[in-house]
């Protein structure tokens, strides 16, 4: 909670660091000194600076994040609209960085230091090392403009039943973010694995004779998993900040293209609203990964 | 002198530290070293860009728009005829002139904060949920809502990158000075007297220099990429100057035609970024033995 508070705080802030009055500097040079006062009323900018943001906490407390100054509708309801891709994507991302890094970090930490070891991590070196924007530029190209395989921008609703074009809209940039975050999870996933394969117990379950795949799998994997799962947990916030740049390449009407709009049209209620919006988020997925953690790893109690 | 006879005892059994020793190990690192070629030729053409760059990155020709890659222009040229071999070797300077400041400050204050709440224990509270709270929200984001209420200039993109990478680095030195301060070499040095600035910055923040070392090299690497998101989307450094970020942005309406503007400045930040993420890998073989090949 006091990861909100402080947030709430520097949210608030946001407004009021502008260069001159907040208001005039939204509306921009073309608005009128009547259009000013105006929205200077409308935001309470009249008020101490204390006040307003006991006003403004107040609100947000009952999750009214104000509205929309380009817009004209409340901020909780255009977040809400456009919260469907941006969803799909992160969960699709996810799976891939799961799907992708952790095998890759087994393969690597059971074939320590051969070619297999040395060429999962140098691709995962340079995953690490590529703007994910840009591995999205280059799958537009490859994949959506030289082999037509994909569409290259724009996404298909869920309202609109057609299932299979949902997934084809939002196949690449999920790729592209989750591919740059697996590259992280296979060399957690290989050195964890690593600690974990020197330890006696895994001797122990090699010597009385359990197959290899069981004795990784289950034995090492499931003592290795718990920075993995710390990570993937982090990852959360790199893949949404990551999100509003690759929305930008793929032209998705989404949550982080919202951030981006309203950046340029200085609609700070939305940026607020947005930032406290996935940093509640970034909460509730921590607590995701804390329960994770206790059923991973039965040794962890929650009183 | 009362602080000559304590020798710190974590100096001891670290076997390196930073100096002369430290350049001689990553001599022979592997990683290393290839990290410091791709390293140097990056800071090779952001120091000699006049001499390396055929054209002006900023002179405009019309009638040269859009053409491929020639031996007269290496990378092709952009959308209004610039030399794009010019703006990228001129990118090299901006990115890391960025770069460069963001871990300049994000180590001042990252050592003041992480100081404050490790060693002094004072507002520890306070300083880390402050920090909580800034790593809870993603860097792209909180840059960019920054750089948007303090206008796109590249002074406010570097607080804002300041800002969102500084936590990181207070929350690793804490940690480290936590185990520092119950060092013997510590209480032998608060026994004799010593003031506690003095033991904060003479022996203890010494011993915690290898994180930091190679907690700023992350924090290059993430600078250079973070800085080319926010020219790409706008609200980076202004349109005018030859950034990678601004490249890209330049370089997405003509994808289809002329991939060559996008291919480009993506390679550059590939290639430091690289650089930078193996020389930090090297640097925390070197520094951090027990990590040795993880």
């Amino acid at each position: 909670m006091p990861i909100l508070f402080v947030v709430g705080v520097f949210v608030f802030l946001l407004i009021h660091i502008t260069p001159g009055d907040p208001a005039s500097y939204m509306l921009g040079p073309s608005a009128s000194a009547a259009e000013v006062d105006h929205l200077r009323t409308v935001l309470g900018l009249n008020l101490p600076l204390y006040q307003q943001f006991v006003i403004w906490l107040q609100h947000a407390l009952r999750g009214d994040l104000g509205q929309s100054i380009f817009m004209g509708i409340p901020v909780s309801t255009s977040i809400l609209q456009r919260l469907e891709p941006t969803f799909l994507i992160t969960i699709l991302a996810v799976c891939f960085e799961v799907a992708i890094g952790i095998p890759a970090g087994i393969l690597a930490a059971t074939h320590r230091n051969s070619w297999v070891d040395q060429a999962t991590m140098a691709v995962s070196v340079l995953g690490l090392s590529v703007p994910s924007f840009w591995l999205g530029l280059n799958l537009i190209l490859v994949v959506g403009v030289r082999l037509r395989w994909l569409p290259v921008a724009g996404y298909v609703p869920l309202a609109e039943g057609d299932l299979w074009g949902t997934v084809r809209t939002v196949l690449m940039p999920s790729f592209s973010l989750g591919f740059i975050s697996a590259a992280l999870i296979a060399r957690l996933t290989r050195s964890s694995m690593l600690e974990v394969l020197g330890l006696d117990f895994v001797r122990t379950a090699r010597a009385k004779g359990l197959p290899a795949s069981m004795v990784i799998w289950r034995h090492a994997l499931g003592n290795a998993i718990l920075p993995v799962l710390t990570a993937v947990g982090n990852s959360f916030t790199v893949l949404l900040g990551g999100l509003v740049v690759t929305e930008q390449v793929f032209a998705i009407p989404g949550v982080g293209q919202l951030v981006i709009n309203s950046v340029l049209r200085r609609d700070y209620p939305v940026i607020q609203g947005t930032v406290l919006y996935i940093v509640c988020l970034y909460i509730v997925i921590n607590v995701m990964v804390d329960v994770l953690y206790a059923a991973a790893d039965p040794r962890i109690k929650y009183a | 002198m009362i602080t000559a006879r304590i020798e710190p005892a974590a100096a001891r059994t670290r076997a390196i530290r930073p100096g002369w020793d430290l350049l001689r190990a990553l001599r022979c690192n592997r990683l290393a070293v290839t990290g410091a070629c791709l390293l140097g030729l990056v800071l090779g053409c952001a120091a000699l860009a006049p001499l390396i760059a055929p054209q002006d990155p900023n002179l405009v020709r019309p009638e040269i728009r859009l053409q491929p890659p020639s031996p007269s222009h290496w990378f092709g040229t952009d959308g209004f005829g610039r030399d794009m071999f010019s703006r990228v070797v001129y990118g090299s300077r901006v990115s890391l002139m960025i770069g460069v400041l963001v871990v300049c400050f994000t180590t001042a204050a990252g050592v003041l904060f992480g100081m404050l709440a490790g060693y002094f224990r004072a507002w520890d509270n306070i300083v880390m949920r402050v920090m909580d709270a800034f790593l809870a929200i993603p860097p792209v984001l909180l840059a960019i809502a920054i750089v948007a209420s303090l206008g796109p200039r590249i002074s406010n993109v570097v607080v804002s990158l300041t800002v969102a990478y500084t936590p990181q680095l207070a929350r690793v030195l804490r940690s480290q000075v936590l185990v520092i301060r119950e060092a013997t070499f510590t209480e032998a040095a608060k026994s004799e007297g010593a003031h506690d600035l003095l033991i904060a910055f003479r022996h203890v923040l010494p011993n915690a220099l290898s994180p930091i070392i190679i907690q700023s090299t992350a924090t290059l690497a993430y600078a250079v990429l973070t800085e080319a998101a926010l020219s790409f989307l706008g609200v980076g450094a202004p349109p005018y100057i030859p950034s990678w970020g601004n490249e890209l942005n330049d370089g997405r309406p003509y994808m289809v035609q002329a991939a060559w503007i996008t291919v480009f400045p993506g390679i550059a930040i590939m290639v430091c970024v690289l650089g930078l993420n193996l020389f930090g890998d090297g640097l925390r073989d070197v520094l951090d033995p027990r990590l040795r090949g993880r």
